[in-house]
């Protein structure tokens, strides 16, 4: 038995470099010298070791833009066309050298080695991808893959950004591989909280980070970096370990820093003269690397030694077998600590290997022969690890990433940070594109497709990586100004309703990049793309004393448009609620199986009384469900009144309870003054208390409730109401907003103290004086409506001031297309709905810095957040709005853009199926989901060992 | 000559408004913003002032942001690197002008959570967890001596199913 195991990890990945249009391209050797000296000696390797009965397993993380230049035909008759000049320079070399006596040892070394390489590729029939298909299903590799373009993701600005560039790279990877990827790499190990749970979603078991992404993750590791931890989304993450990367990728004591080993930086296309170099040269003339190189490293000075491979050869052997050395005393000591087998993980860039470090294959070779000699370590895939150890420490992982400094900074600086402005912005406006165009036509679409492509392309680490490190830098700068001018190009096309079909071609013809790529990936709501298996299918329970036709307060709209939303997902709800004459006992609504419990069941004239039989009906009801329409996974249970309902059902049942608290009865009356308020407290504590997690839709009742009824913060999640946008503009004619007629303030809502029209009224005169002649239509009634009056009269305003009292949907919707901007200046604001539907309408909105308010909107982007009671602050930012249409114009537009982006129906259904997956686990650690599993272990051992 | 979709350039300016955070490392944030016709108007012909704040820890978000920076802006910025800021923490930034002692903020950022510069002190009740989608088990060790290539072939088939995530109900 191993006292330890080690995880070789390999990462390929090159830009992506395809030029149809140009012959000769420098860059496009970067791919040709990785080929000849890197994948080709690699897969060499592989094979020897198998061919020799030797056990090993390798991980090898292939990058799409690798993936898609290797599989390219026109690159792959580039390739050939490159080979067999460099054949051509090796047989003069051996000429050349066969007559010198210092280099004629090394006389036909390149020569031998580029015929074998042109065998193998052709063996291959060109095409490299087949063989490590073959090696997977060998065992010995564990291929992943990694983001689409190598998209840096700490700086990517979306989450529709993350997912385009993951989703896109898994689809590649099936294509090739015929199954999933178990893992992801990502690019330059950069991580950001949020990342794991859009892994997770797309079935991705496991990634990388870099040591100190383990090491500051909270709470501490116990085992540090000898094991893998699990995120909150349950996907595992695995550290790098400092001390193989040292040996490693250390400049000056790492291992490809041998004086034995072949120097890199002394090649024949910079030392020998142009008449007999260049025509192996790009336009004959630029100085670069041929691969052609005689010299050892020698020291640190300029003198070079000639190369000795054999004397190369046996510093690889012994370097390995001390690296192997190392590890056992790393993994003996780890052991010591731990109750289970330390891991090494032990990753590398795949291009390190060969052409930075020529021997770096042989290593490789040398270090798996020389792990199968001994029983100590084991090399496994993070796979078969966590197939052995599945549960592993939960943990938040922070920002990080392994370039210089460990976090952004190699990629975010002065030489670099232009580039984000535009990233982001196209970001922005893809997301806009794929919201707007939910159907296209055949040319919107190839024009939509190609805008995407471009965005990835644009987004690609290695732009900024090549500027900042000053080597390529014009070429970098070049790529990056196309694909955003490119992008632009397009999107001009499409918003100006002119696609124009040759240039948009000429544009598609610079790449032959994810040819299957869907732009609906950036979709602002991303569920459709979700993997199936990933997707469990819930049979819900929920109770709600109120449901349309029957509504009082807005706890009936909610349930409602979150019930039918969850049926449009395929999920099975069942809602049981109060009768009402309108409907039957029974009644499938928009996909929702409603239940109505009879009318004869609540005599009771005492409100509390009433309560208790509602419960008791819904808890008979529950029973009859279950012979008819079988069980339910969880109980969904919406405030108070139903809380003893859904107590007693999750008892009889065993199931998982998730509660929305809507509002509370102490922050309704600011306090609970009466027998009856703090009776209701009481019943909503024992709710909260009962509920395995907890919904709210601000981030202001997250610490009412968490305060309130002494709850912890992670039991409750916060997910905001949602706004139809197609009922704001029912009813409306189509006319443009607002335009050219009398100013118009509005306010809606119930006119109470803490709605803050008093504010609103008092700032009146100050917003006259700034803007001149304005209205201000108040809708709405309540008790407080005579003291505003009063205060109107006062203040010399009440003939601007208009009480038109309470307004239907229709009323409401052709008010706000007549403001000028809304105001809603609340002291008090759980989440503020009304808000958002003048945001859908496209009003501008000046709002309290309060409450859920503050959450809304983005002050200076989408609307103004005033002080609460601050008149002087509030007619300021409504003068400004008013006198300047421009900005209210485009705040108008992006809150808009805001409520259908945050603030929609889907959204909040797949935010709400996430809690209800939490709840399940949380309630039953063991279960698993009956489809995406992977359920090793015993039963499989049988059937291999017997 | 290069085709004109091989030289492109980049707009200067979008006409919108904009203004945000990133962070470089655990004690540098990078602001970039844009602001529309419109916000340069709503500026007044004010000096804009660039301020910085730290948001209280989520857990407090009842207590007030701290301002902790006061930059006026020089003429034609754009961006802005806030150096030597303490780590783990969030903050938050905005532009405005001051006049009367009344500070009018135009734009504000977004908030962004700067990561840990050394492991958390806080010590946390350890917690374990199966990954997704690989099902716990008490007797799932893997064995590795294989007796040849040949064992180790098969057993990889034999789980490769599992790899897949299908589910091998049917085969045995």
């Amino acid at each position: 038995m191993p006292t330890g195991y080690m995880a070789l990890v390999l990462h390929g990945h090159l830009p992506y470099v395809f030029h149809p249009e140009k012959t000769d391209v420098l860059e496009e050797r970067w791919l040709f010298e990785a080929i000849t000296e890197c994948y080709l000696p690699l897969l060499s390797t592989f094979e020897s070791l198998l061919r020799d009965n030797v056990y090993f397993r390798i991980t090898l993380s292939l990058s799409p833009t690798l993936i898609t230049m290797l599989n390219d035909q026109l690159l792959r008759e580039r390739y050939i066309r490159h080979l067999q000049k460099s054949i051509l320079l090796a047989r003069l070399e051996r000429e050349r050298l066969s007559a010198d006596p210092n280099y004629r040892h090394l006389a036909g070394f390149y020569l031998d080695m580029l015929l074998r390489t042109r065998e193998q590729y052709e063996r291959y029939e060109c095409d490299l991808i087949k063989p490590l298909r073959q090696l997977q299903q060998q065992g010995c590799l564990e291929v992943i893959t990694t983001c689409a373009t190598h998209g840096y993701l700490p700086l990517i600005n979306s989450r529709a950004g993350w997912r385009a560039q993951i989703k896109t790279a898994i689809d590649l990877y099936a294509k090739n591989f015929d199954r999933l990827p178990a893992g992801m790499w990502l690019p330059e190990c950069g991580y950001a909280p949020g990342v794991d749970q859009l892994l997770g979603d797309f079935g991705v078991k496991y990634f990388f980070v870099d040591s100190h992404g383990i090491t500051n993750s909270s709470p501490q590791p116990v085992y540090g970096i000898f094991a893998p931890l699990c995120t909150r989304a349950g996907v595992a993450v695995f550290g790098r370990d400092p001390d193989s990367s040292r040996q490693v990728w250390d400049r000056l004591t790492g291992y490809p820093g041998d004086p034995f080993y072949r120097e890199f930086y002394r090649d024949i296309g910079y030392d020998l003269e142009l008449d007999y170099i260049g025509p192996f040269l790009p336009g004959g003339d630029i100085r670069t690397d041929t691969g052609f190189k005689y010299h050892r490293i020698t020291g640190s000075g300029p003198h070079k030694e000639p190369y000795l491979p054999d004397k190369a050869g046996e510093r690889a052997a012994e370097q390995a077998k001390d690296f192997v050395e190392r590890r056992i005393r790393q993994v003996e000591q780890a052991a010591q600590k731990m109750q289970r087998r330390p891991l090494v993980v032990a990753p590398y860039d795949a291009e390190l290997f060969g052409h930075w470090w020529f021997e770096g294959p042989l290593w490789l070779d040398c270090l798996c022969r020389e792990i199968s000699t001994q029983q100590q370590l084991k090399m496994v895939t993070p796979m078969e690890y966590l197939l052995e150890y599945p549960e592993n420490q939960v943990a938040d992982v922070p920002m990080c990433s392994w370039g210089a400094g460990g976090y952004n900074e190699f990629w975010l600086n002065p030489s670099t940070d232009w580039i984000y402005k535009h990233l982001h912005r196209a970001e922005d406006k893809m997301s806009e594109l794929a919201d707007n165009y939910s159907t296209a036509g055949e040319l919107e679409k190839r024009c939509l497709n190609q805008a995407a492509r471009e965005l990835l392309l644009a987004q690609s680490s290695d732009w900024p990586f090549i500027i900042h490190s000053g080597t390529a830098v014009d070429y970098a700068v070049r790529r990056f100004k196309n694909h955003i001018g490119r992008f632009n190009l397009l999107v001009n096309m499409l918003e100006g309703n002119c696609i124009h079909e040759g240039m948009l071609s000429d544009i598609e013809s610079r790449s032959n990049f994810l040819p299957d790529i869907d732009y609906r990936v950036y979709c602002s709501n991303g569920l459709f793309q979700r993997l199936s298996f990933t997707e469990q299918s819930y049979r819900i329970l929920m109770l709600s004393w109120e449901y349309p036709p029957q509504t009082v307060g807005g706890l009936a709209r909610h349930v409602h448009d979150l019930a039918c939303a969850l049926a449009a997902l395929g999920k099975k709800v069942h809602v049981i609620t109060c009768p009402t004459p309108e409907r039957e006992i029974y009644s499938l609504e928009h996909g929702v199986h409603v239940h109505r419990i009879r009318s004869d069941q609540l005599t009771a004239g005492n409100f509390m009384d009433w309560v208790s039989q509602l419960n008791e009906g819904m808890v008979q009801m529950s029973d009859k469900l279950l012979d008819v329409f079988g069980g339910f996974d969880l109980v969904h249970a919406h405030d108070w009144l139903v809380g003893a309902a859904a107590g007693a059902i999750c008892e009889r049942l065993g199931l998982p309870m998730v509660a929305t608290i809507h509002a509370t009865e102490h922050g309704r009356n600011q306090g609970l003054h009466t027998d009856l308020q703090r009776r209701i407290h009481g019943l909503e504590t024992r709710l909260a208390e009962r509920a395995d997690l907890i919904i709210c839709c601000s981030k202001y009742m997250k610490y009412e409730i968490a305060r309130l009824f002494n709850q912890p913060f992670n039991k409750i999640t916060v997910i905001p109401n949602g706004v139809e946008i197609k009922n704001i503009t029912a009813g409306l004619e189509r006319s443009p907003r607002g335009n050219g007629r009398e100013r118009m303030i509005v306010f809606l809502g119930r006119l109470v103290p803490e709605k803050g029209v008093q504010v609103l009224i008092s700032a009146l005169p100050l917003i006259l004086q700034k803007v001149g002649r304005v209205r201000l239509v108040v809708a709405g009634k309540g008790p407080y409506q005579p003291e505003l009056e009063k205060l109107a009269h006062g203040l010399g305003v009440a003939e601007i001031v208009d009480f038109i009292g309470f307004v239907g949907d229709e009323e409401r919707n052709r008010l706000l297309n007549r403001a000028t901007v809304a105001v809603f200046p609340s002291l008090y604001e759980p989440f503020g709905i009304v808000a958002l539907e003048a945001m859908a309408a496209g009003v501008p909105v000046v709002v309290s810095d309060t409450g859920g308010l503050r959450d809304i909107i983005e002050h200076g982007i989408d609307g103004y957040l005033a002080p609460p009671g601050d008149t002087h602050m509030l007619a300021h930012y409504v003068s400004e709005l008013i006198k300047n249409p421009e900005l209210a114009g485009h705040f108008g537009r992006r809150a808009r853009r805001s409520v259908f982006v945050k603030f929609n129906w889907q959204q909040i259904a797949s935010s709400t199926l996430e809690v209800y997956a939490a709840a399940v686990k949380k309630y039953n650690p063991m279960a698993t989901d009956s489809s995406g599993t992977y359920k090793n272990p015993g039963r499989l051992k049988q059937s291999y060992n017997g | 000559m290069l085709h004109y979709i091989d030289r492109m350039e980049l707009p200067q300016w979008y006409d919108e408004n904009l203004m945000i955070m990133l962070v470089v490392n655990p004690d540098t944030i990078y602001a970039y913003w844009e602001l529309s016709f419109g916000q340069c108007k709503a500026l007044n012909g004010w000096k804009p002032v660039l301020k910085l704040y730290e948001l209280p820890p989520d857990k407090e978000a009842e207590s007030e942001p701290r301002l902790i920076r006061t930059s006026p802006l020089p003429p034609f910025t754009d961006n802005w690197y806030f150096k030597n800021l303490q780590p783990q923490r969030r903050y938050q930034a905005e532009i405005g002008w001051e006049q009367d002692n009344h500070f009018y903020t135009i734009i504000k950022s977004n908030i962004v959570d700067v990561p840990p510069a050394a492991p958390v002190a806080v010590p946390g009740q350890v917690e374990w967890r199966a990954v997704a989608g690989i099902a716990p088990s008490q007797d799932n060790k893997i064995e590795y001596d294989y007796r040849s290539v040949e064992d180790a072939v098969q057993q990889l088939f034999n789980t490769m199913p599992f790899y897949m995530g299908i589910n091998t109900g049917s085969r045995s």
